[in-house]
This record gives structure tokens, sequence and C-alpha cells, in this order.
């Protein structure tokens, strides 16, 4: 293992790819961090593989690339398990008996693998199974990384206090914990499964940024409902560094 | 004035050589008596084997109020809820193919009944599939007490249904199924074909006699009406043969057997108990007027216009409605029957648990 040179790596992805960028931007010492953000609707506005082309090639014309990270589609869980739907939903666990919500008769039940379908639905109709192929081309010589979404944050009140992150929302209406916990679950395991299935490696989240139960540590929390910190983002360099 | 003989003066449906059917076999009717209407208000439920199916489709693009008491949770692309097997009937029940079947369904939504098998081990050994409907749920569920929670959910479902419910309709499939020796339960598919381990010290093959299926169909439906005293009830026999029979015969000769015992319980009913028809499908597919153009292209799924004969008919006669004849089937080229076929295949994909069965 040399952790004496640095790395070039290559964040590609969405909002939750700034705890990585600016965990790079943080250890310079350690990292030579190069970043191509997206959004969702770049992938509907352009041809999306060509759109991948140009960014990338664009970004590896100034560095020679160690590894490409890729922080994309993380937000499809909240989607489903942030808010209380209108029709409240409960949800089961894989590999423990609990009824993941809070009182189960008031809930529409939910078979898990068809919540596991509908979201795979999502994630197809916005491309990502199409991209997460075509940035794999891009980087077949190269170490190339999913990163995991960073896991849900428990505390209500923190969620509560940023009232205007999802304007019209009525903050009252935040899921219960335990099918907010599911739903990311649920989330990742969809994308290990598409990653596993193009022979790209995906990066779970850092064990020690979670609790006992799996939720985000306090300390890893960024100023918002969702995302996670530039802390959180060295602790998953970290892991990089160690990989390469 | 005396007549010459008994037959003098009968309507002309008596007799087989008046019947329009023989020159036009869209024209064939057999449908001569019934005792209700089905208003387009009036909630219909529906139920039984894969061609109860097709019934529930045509309600569900008729305008009638084919009533679906377990919905799939508003989120869901209808896409996903079809796969899911939301809407097929109007609980997620499957298949319900014999007469005990569907009386021991009865007993379980109510409580009366607690079968000791509550849930088996897929095929593939990754989730666990539930034995009364072990196609209901792609990729299974994800533990038992995931299967007991969508069971609790299915059977308030059902409870609303029949309690709710204006019409029943239920489709006879089959005679043959696997009963379990402990304590009676019976499986819409032997363990081992879809889930679960075939054990032959639990589990035996049972081919119900005559008496039985009527004795467990009007069980059945005396149930219901205890339930709900108004409901009327509509019988049909699926023309579908058996996939697969598991006496030592060949499986269209038990075929006859099976539908001849439906057919005579259908009967049976519909003449002990009031506003309780018996709907002629199986003779609209199988009659010798329809010459056979009715089967798809393994001679055992009905085809499409099969079954918008069956509808066809059904709407005419309960539901009151005057739908457009559909072109002779008899002036059909064959080539574009076949192109049919095959759009049909894509236009819906129904649930056949039946179809497991193989002898590999």
């Amino acid at each position: 293992m040399n952790v004496s040179k640095i790395k070039n790596i290559l964040i590609i992805g969405m909002s939750h790819s700034w705890s990585l960028i600016n965990a790079a931007t943080q250890n310079r010492n350690r990292f030579n961090g190069e970043h191509i953000q997206f959004k969702n609707e770049d992938f509907i506005e352009y041809d999306y593989e060509k759109y991948l082309d140009f960014q990338v090639d664009h970004k590896l014309a100034f560095t020679e690339l160690d590894a490409a990270l890729l922080s994309i589609f993380g937000n499809e869980h909240n989607s489903f398990g942030l808010f209380e739907k209108q029709v409240p939903f409960s949800l089961f666990n894989k590999t423990c008996d609990f009824n993941a919500s809070d009182n189960p008769t008031r809930r529409h039940f939910v078979p898990r693998e068809m919540l596991k379908q509908q979201m795979k639905l999502i994630l197809e109709k916005r491309n990502t199974f199409l991209i997460l192929n075509a940035l794999k081309k891009q980087f077949l010589t190269k170490p190339c990384y999913f990163i995991c979404t960073p896991p849900p944050i428990a505390d209500e009140n923190h969620i509560l206090k940023f009232e205007n992150y999802y304007p019209g929302r009525p903050t009252n209406q935040i899921a219960p914990r335990q099918l907010r916990l599911e739903c990311y679950r649920l989330h990742c395991e969809i994308l290990a499964e598409a990653c596993d299935l193009i022979d790209m490696p995906f990066l779970q989240s850092p064990v020690e940024a979670a609790d006992t139960d799996g939720f985000l540590k306090e300390t890893y929390w960024q100023d918002d409902p969702i995302h996670a910190n530039s802390k959180y983002g060295q602790l998953v360099l970290s892991q990089i560094e160690r990989l390469l | 004035m005396s007549k010459k003989h008994p037959y003098q003066g009968l309507p002309t449906y008596q007799f087989w050589k008046e019947e329009p059917g023989i020159e036009n076999p869209n024209q064939f009717d057999p449908v001569t008596k019934k005792s209700f209407l089905i208003d387009k208000t009036d909630a219909v439920v529906t139920a039984g084997s894969c061609f109860a199916q097709h019934v529930a489709r045509y309600l569900n693009r008729s305008g009638f109020n084919h009533f679906i008491a377990e919905t799939a949770h508003p989120m869901f692309f209808p896409v996903i809820a079809e796969k899911f097997n939301y809407g097929m009937f109007s609980a997620r029940y499957g298949n319900i193919y014999t007469a005990r079947q569907l009386k021991q369904l009865l007993q379980r939504t109510y409580g009366e009944f607690e079968p000791i098998e509550i849930g088996w081990t897929s095929r593939d050994e990754k989730s666990i599939v539930d034995p009364f409907r072990p196609q209901i749920q792609p990729g299974g569920f994800v533990s038992e007490s995931e299967l007991l929670a969508d069971r609790q959910y299915h059977f308030e479902s059902i409870r609303t249904a029949i309690e709710q419910m204006d019409v029943f309709v239920f489709t006879l499939g089959l005679t043959e199924c696997w009963i379990d020796q402990r304590d009676g339960a019976v499986y819409p598919l032997a363990p081992g074909v879809a889930g679960g381990v075939y054990n032959p010290e639990n589990v035996k093959f049972h081919n119900f006699q005559h008496k039985e299926v009527i004795d467990d169909l009007l069980d059945a439906l005396n149930y219901i009406r205890e339930k709900n005293p108004a409901v009327k009830f509509i019988l049909t026999v699926s023309p579908v043969p058996l996939n697969a029979t598991a006496e030592d015969r060949h499986v269209f000769v038990s075929t006859t057997l099976s539908k001849s015992i439906l057919r005579i319980a259908a009967e049976e009913a519909s003449q002990q108990l009031n506003q309780c028809d018996y709907f002629p499908s199986y003779e609209i597919i199988t009659s010798p007027y329809s010459q056979g153009r009715y089967f798809g292209p393994d001679r055992r799924n009905v085809n499409e216009a099969g079954v918008a004969h069956v509808m066809r008919l059904f709407l005419k006669h309960y539901g009151g409605v005057a739908t457009v004849q559909n072109e002779s089937v008899e002036n059909e080229p064959i080539q574009e029957a076949k192109t049919e076929l095959e759009l049909e295949q894509q236009a819906f994909d129904i649930l056949c648990d039946e179809e497991a069965i193989s002898n590999q």
C-alpha cells in the first residue's frame, strides 16, 4: 500500500458527491480531486452517453487517474421514505422480523419486493443502469468504484430544522425512522446488484459512520436533512486509499 | 288441441339443427335463462381458475363495477401493481381451482381454519412462498412475518369483498388437488412445484368425486350467503383443459372427467340455491359449433376471440349490453388469426399456477 503518493481521483456525482469533493479539497496532500457534477435533469436533456463522454474526456485530460468514484442517484430512497405518503405504508425488514413502521394497523402493507421493483423501475426510467454501464466503459482500465449513498439521519428534530428544504411539505410528516432506514437499505441493495452485474465494485458506507441501528452518526450530518458532510467524505476517501 | 309429440312447440334452442351457430359460430348463444341482471353499479367479485381472470379483465374494461377490494398502495405504477397481481381478481387470492379451496379460503379468512403450513421456502431458497397462492408474489416474501402481514391485509380485503359484493362470479377449474394429511389443507399446487418440499407422508394427491365437489361448493356458497344474504351467484366451468393429471391415464381423459364433475356440481348448486345461475362459458368454447377455433396454439388456452364470445354473451344477458357483434370467425383468414394470437400473448399475461407443473 502506497499512502505517500497523492492520488488522482475523479469524483462523478450528484448532490451526495459534495461530501467527497469537499473532503478531497481539505486533503490536498493526499488527493488531487477533480469532479463532474450531474443533476437528474442532465440525463433527460442530453444524449447521456455523448454527454458523459464529453464530460469525462474533458476531465481526464487534466490528470493521470488513480480512481473514479461514482456517487450518483443516491436520493431515491428519500422520495419513498423521508416523508409520509398520503396513505402511510409499512414495510418489512429483510433480515429481522420487525414491521418497519410505528403502527402497522393504520398503514397500508407493502411487500418489500414490490417496493424494490418500483424503486428499480424509477431508477431505470432515469437511465441509471445505462449510465452505470456507460461509465464503466469509460474506465475500463482504471479502478472505478460506486460509492454507496450515506445512511439516513434518524433524528426527526434535525430534519425538521430545515423546513424550507422541501418547500410545501408539512414538516410534521416525517416517516418513521425504521421505514426510512429500510427504504435506504432497499435502494442500496438495488444499486449493489446493478454494480455486481457489470463488475463494478460497490463501496458500502463506512461502518464507523453509522450508529448501532444503522443511521448516520450526528458528527457526519450536513446542514440539511439528508446529506453527509466532508468528515463523512474523508471516511470514504480513506476507504479508497486503502483499496488503491 | 293436444300435441302430436312432446317436442312439438318447444323453443328452437332445444333443437341442435336450429342453432344459428352451425352456419355462423359467432352467433352461437346457449344462454337461455337468467335469474337476474347485473347493474353497472353492482359490485361484482370474481374468483376461480385462470379462465376467471378473463372474466375479470372484461368486467374491468366494460364499465362494470369489478370490485377490487385488495388494492396496491397508490404510490405504485400500474405496471408494478399488475406484476404483483393486484386487480387480477377482487383480492390477491390467485387461482382458486377447486371448490374445497374456495371453502377453505373462506374459513381461513374468517379465522375458522388455520392450516399447519404457514409458508414454504421458494425453489431458489431465497424467499418464502405462500402455499395457498404460490405464485402471487414475484420474488416471494422476505420472511414468514412479511407473508403473515400480507395475508392479514389479504383476508381483510376478502372479508370486505364478501360482505359488500352484489354478485359473485366463480369459475370452477379442477377436481385434482394435493391435500395435507395432517389438517386437510388443500394446496393449489403440489409442494415442490413452485416452492416447498414434497413429502409424500404429509401430502397426498386427491381427485374429488362429484359428491365432494357438490358439498364443498354448496358449503362455500351458503357460507357466503350467511355473511351476505343478498348476494347473487354466477357459476361457470373453465373450458381450459388440465395442464397435467396425477392420475395414471391420459390428461385428456382426466380433463373430461374433471369438467363433467364440475359441470354437475355447478348444475346442482344452481338448482338448489336461489339467484344462482350457471353461465355456459365451457360450452361456448368447447362446442362443435365453435369448431375448435377458440383454443390457442397449445390447444389448451382460450384465445381472445373465444374470450370475447363468452364475454359478449355474458354482458348481453346479464348486463343488457348490446355489443357490436364480432366478425364471423368462420371467414377469418388464418394468417390474421395467427397474428392476433401473437398479439394476445402480449396483451395479457394470465397467472396460471397449474402451468408450473411439468414432469421435469
